[in-house]
């Protein structure tokens, strides 16, 4: 009896430890990923920041959150429902997807310091990719103003305003 | 004659069009020139980069060549090849391709394991710049990588291109 108690105990004991592993197997697979896009302005002084985080939490479901950086370093972090993280990532695969050198033939255009870069990280995905748009390429920048607003929409008050709506 | 008038009209023909490739490609005058880097980290041949830089024939202060350098490890570059401004456009559009309708994974895709080959591209160029990962994972977007990559070295000379790996 106290041997099939014993065994039984064991069994559990190991069974208890499979499912840690697991979960943290779990997590190192999926630690975060990160989609964050940041607007200088056209004198180059200052810069404003907009950035969706997803997290792997130990137990429970993601950690989604947004986070908004105002031109004078002012930060708000706000918790995000965790549906919101697939749209974001689907809409900065549509982005990257259309990243392009201007077109050799045109003509040379001055330009400024004014430009969007997107950062987009996901390490289990081996993943980095970090590229930067400018006024002067009229497809390219709608479509980074565009991603940028969905960002921002994403945010709530008062952390959305924080951050210019672009066009 | 009709031989003579016709290896002349030829040299024109030719002329005109090395003139027209060399205007071709004009990079904004904010750069000098265009840089990108394909840096290569896999097991087989550890971390290899080939650096090329494209000329701004606007700016004087830039050199009248093109450059692809190529480094293993941390050494130094272990090959300088110079190249006609001319081949820029060529080059400028081995990158286009590689990078063109770049698509980060998919939601829901399989994690990798860490220490995974890799290829990185940053690419400087007008007006937009980035980096962007490629991994076997992807075997698309990996094969217009690694076809960069060949691409770049099929413009060494035979002896440089012997210390490059193919891939």
């Amino acid at each position: 009896m106290w041997k099939r108690l014993l065994l039984l105990g064991s069994l559990s004991v190991l069974l208890a430890l499979s499912s840690a592993a697991q979960m943290l197997g779990n997590l190192n697979d999926y630690p975060s990923l990160g989609v964050s896009m940041h607007y200088q302005v056209p004198d180059g002084t200052t810069n404003e920041g907009v950035q969706v985080d997803w997290k792997a939490q130990a137990q429970g479901p993601p950690k989604v959150t947004g986070t908004v950086q105002s031109s004078n370093h002012q930060s708000i972090t706000s918790d995000l429902p965790p549906t919101v993280i697939a749209p974001v990532f689907n809409q900065a695969r549509n982005f990257t997807a259309l990243f392009h050198f201007t077109s050799p033939g045109e003509p040379p255009k001055k330009i400024d310091n004014e430009h969007l870069m997107l950062t987009v990280s996901h390490s289990s995905l081996q993943l980095q990719v970090q590229l930067t748009v400018r006024r002067a390429d009229p497809a390219a920048w709608r479509a980074a103003t565009t991603l940028w607003n969905n960002l921002r929409a994403l945010m709530p008050p008062p952390g959305r305003e924080l951050v210019h709506e672009l066009h | 004659m009709n031989c003579t008038r016709l290896l002349f009209f030829a040299t024109i023909l030719l002329l005109t069009r090395g003139v027209h490739g060399a205007e071709l490609f004009e990079p904004s005058s904010r750069y000098a020139g265009a840089v990108f880097n394909l840096q290569l980290e896999d097991k087989a041949h550890g971390r290899m980069t080939l650096y090329v830089h494209l000329p701004n024939r606007r700016d004087p202060s830039s050199p009248k060549d093109g450059e692809i350098n190529f480094a293993q490890g941390n050494a130094g570059s272990q090959i300088r090849h110079h190249f006609d401004a001319r081949q820029s456009p060529a080059i400028l559009a081995i990158i286009s391709t590689a990078l063109s309708g770049y698509l980060l994974p998919a939601v829901g895709s399989t994690p990798l394991p860490p220490h995974v080959d890799r290829l990185i591209i940053f690419a400087d160029a007008g007006l937009a710049s980035g980096y962007f990962y490629f991994t076997p994972a992807d075997q698309k977007q990996w094969n217009k990588a690694t076809a960069a990559w060949n691409a770049l070295r099929a413009t060494l000379l035979p002896d440089e291109m012997k210390q490059v790996p193919a891939l």
